[in-house]
């Protein structure tokens, strides 16, 4: 009795400093990140807003900025052996605009890793981002688009896309609900189909669930999360541009269509429209 | 049977609904019926929202104003609404 009773207590307490220590991790990785975004945001953001020229440079020049410390950002989490990311076709995020790339949205720090790997990338921020004490300097200085409702925040997105600037979009405005997908806007479509721009999809996928809705930063999994970001083919807006219909249809098609293909790519419903075929066929 | 007001009943302002969300939205008539909740069942969005509201301004010749869209849920509230609109209007003209 006592012989059996002895390994196990061993195993959990293994387990508990195992827990621990990946705990102290991720609170190292997080302190790093809301340290360095003050940095960023109270030195570095105001030292390149005094460099003269006009909003736009100072705004990517900011975006610029974002991206090297979101990359190193992830390379420091991958170093804690909090997570690994695997990348396919992430080059294609790197060239240069106007598209609108979108993803879904499985883990809190989808935005960080997708905004690592794009040199310059509008994105629309929440009102909780503008507010935040570490973000809020580098979300106005980078000139991200407030998720206002309606017609200001197509026409916020559209007038980035018109100098030519790569827009970031979550459709489902918000994390997925765990193991599915949330209810997809139709913000992404309507913008595309408003610009003429293509729509460049992003499926991440996370293993084990890390950092979804609800859960607290401290509540890990018990093992490294393993994150791919797969870049897929861009779904080409002329395509649901129909004379015969208005953009309200179109973008009803296009958003329908592109909900099938994270569905099919993440395999949570079998669903086949004429679009997922033909662009399964291609 | 239908509530007749001036020039349109209630059935007929559903009917005309049904041809506004059709063309406009490619909504089936079938899934056009009184109970339908706009966000939850027929998935229309604010940008969606704003867009009807447009049309029924256009086909109807009403102003739809903020308060009035405050109420509306459901298609039923819409047709509410509208004939609530066009019985005041032809009222005024008598």
């Amino acid at each position: 009795m006592v012989g059996r009773s002895l390994p196990s207590t061993a195993a959990a307490l293994r387990e508990r400093v195992s827990h621990w220590w990946r705990v102290f991790r991720a609170g190292l990785a997080f302190g790093v990140f809301g340290v360095g975004a003050l940095v960023i945001g109270l030195v570095v953001v105001p030292i390149l807003r005094l460099i003269p020229g006009p909003r736009r440079g100072k705004e990517i020049r900011t975006q610029t900025l974002v991206h090297l410390g979101f990359r190193t950002f992830v390379w420091f989490m991958e170093g804690l052996g909090l997570i690994r990311v695997s990348r396919i076709g992430t080059e294609r995020l790197r060239r240069k605009g106007p598209y609108v790339v979108i993803a879904n949205h499985p883990t809190l720090i989808d935005a960080v890793l997708l905004l690592a790997c794009m040199p310059q990338a509008d994105c629309v921020a929440k009102k909780a981002a503008w507010n935040n004490a570490f973000l809020r300097w580098a979300v106005r200085g980078a000139g991200y688009i407030p998720n206002d409702e309606g017609e200001a925040l197509i026409n916020g997105c559209a007038t980035r896309l018109g100098e030519g600037r790569c827009l970031l979009l979550f459709p489902e405005g918000t994390r997925s609900p765990m193991g599915q997908l949330g209810r997809f806007r139709r913000g992404a479509a309507r913008v595309a189909l408003k610009t003429g721009c293509d729509v460049v999809p992003v499926v991440i996928t996370c293993d084990p669930p890390f950092l979804v809705k609800g859960q607290k930063w401290h509540q890990l999994p018990d093992r490294r999360v393993c994150i791919t970001l797969t870049v897929e083919e861009p779904i080409v807006s002329k395509d649901y541009a129909n004379r015969h219909e208005n953009v309200a249809m179109g973008a009803r098609r296009m958003t329908a269509s592109i909900r099938a293909l994270y569905e099919q790519s993440l395999g949570y419903a079998r669903v086949h429209t004429p679009e997922v075929e033909e662009r399964a066929r291609r | 049977m239908s509530e007749r007001i001036g020039v349109l009943s209630k059935d007929e302002v559903l009917e005309k609904l049904k041809d506004v969300l059709a063309t406009g939205f490619g909504l089936r008539g079938e899934q056009v019926v009184p109970t339908a909740r706009l966000v939850e069942d027929l998935d229309l969005d604010s940008l969606d929202s704003f867009d009807l509201v447009v049309r029924l301004e256009q086909e109807t010749g009403e102003e739809i104003k903020e308060d009035d869209l405050k109420s509306i849920q459901t298609i039923q509230d819409i047709v509410d609404v509208i004939h609530r609109k066009l019985e005041s209007r032809e009222s005024r003209q008598v």
